[in-house]
């Protein structure tokens, strides 16, 4: 749109009327809320993370008490002492990712298939007996 | 500058975020006020319109302009304030916005100091309604394209041109009628 003499004169009557800038601290006030913003937002990242696993690892001991048969209190001990068995032969790799909850929780996760896997070979250990 | 800043924001640097608002903050204040007619209104606008643009910022389009999206961002979070308020009477004659000639209304203006003209183009554009103030604002202030206005307000690029039309001469029309009451109270 080429712009005619009254484009001009609006432009510079609407100038006058320019209001004040902003406060001055304004950005320094908006960071702040964008910093909260933020931390929310990798809290409820980390919780969605958290249940989901949770979640596959709670799947996995259901599962083992249904396959096996085992109460829930044979089972943890059978998993306590399988993790604790896999943790300590593991345990540089433990230093590596510590401090890394994701692969904590990996680690977790491949732990709690292997419990269950050991679960299902002492079950079928006690058939053979 | 823009899109570099943009990907350091992306990759999870938010301090960097503060590089759009300094850049674009008075801007968008001046587009919000200029909606809500309201200094506070118009800030908790620009800090509603500035965290929905960071929390949304990963379905910013690039290659389109920053800035224009920004000010459809304010501009929808400000209508969205004064959508609560009842809507203003329009009560203009458009025969008589046409036959108002800006010259007239520059020439008295021009006999006005500046206090004295500010207060009269921010009285009359209070009574502007919300759209054309709006429109007037975008094109003449922030010297946004017919088609930038038309994407920050959704309004087709050939209304904008219409409406840009009558709403300068609404805004003359006002300004012209103060002018008037203006000088009869001082010949009074």
């Amino acid at each position: 749109m080429s712009e005619t003499k009254e484009d001009r004169v609006t432009r510079e009557i609407l100038k006058r009327s320019v209001i004040d800038t902003i406060d001055p601290d304004f950005t320094e006030m908006m960071m702040k809320r964008i910093y909260r913003e933020n931390r929310k937002r990798r809290i409820m990242k980390n919780l969605f993370v958290n249940f989901s696993i949770f979640a596959i690892i709670d799947t996995f001991i259901l599962l083992a008490i249904r396959l096996t048969g085992l109460s829930a209190l044979e089972l943890v001990n059978a998993s306590v002492s399988f993790l604790n068995r896999l943790l300590g032969q593991a345990g540089r790799f433990k230093e590596a990712i510590a401090g890394n909850d994701l692969a904590m929780y990996l680690v977790l996760s491949i732990g709690g298939i292997a419990a269950l896997l050991a679960i299902i070979e002492l079950k079928l250990n006690s058939w053979d007996r | 500058m823009e899109e570099f800043y943009l990907r350091l924001v992306l990759e999870g640097d938010v301090s960097k975020f503060s590089w759009f608002i300094d850049r674009y903050k008075d801007m968008a204040f001046s587009i919000a006020y200029r909606v809500v007619n309201n200094r506070e209104d118009a800030e908790e606008v620009v800090q509603d319109a500035f965290l929905k643009a960071f929390k949304s910022l990963e379905k910013f389009r690039r290659g389109s302009r920053f800035s224009t999206w920004l000010y459809r961002i304010v501009v929808n979070t400000a209508l969205t304030r004064v959508r609560s308020e009842p809507p203003k009477m329009e009560t203009f004659d458009e025969t008589v916005a046409s036959d108002v000639v800006v010259g007239e209304v520059e020439s008295a203006y021009r006999a006005l100091d500046l206090s004295e003209q500010k207060e009269l183009v921010n009285d009359a554009l209070v009574e502007l309604n919300v759209e054309d103030r709006l429109i007037l604002v975008l094109y003449y202030l922030e010297e946004n394209t017919v088609e930038e206005i038309s994407e920050t307000t959704g309004i087709a690029r050939e209304n904008v041109k219409m409406k840009l039309h009558r709403a300068r001469g609404r805004l003359y029309v006002i300004m012209n009628n103060k002018l008037k009451s203006e000088i009869r109270s001082v010949l009074r």
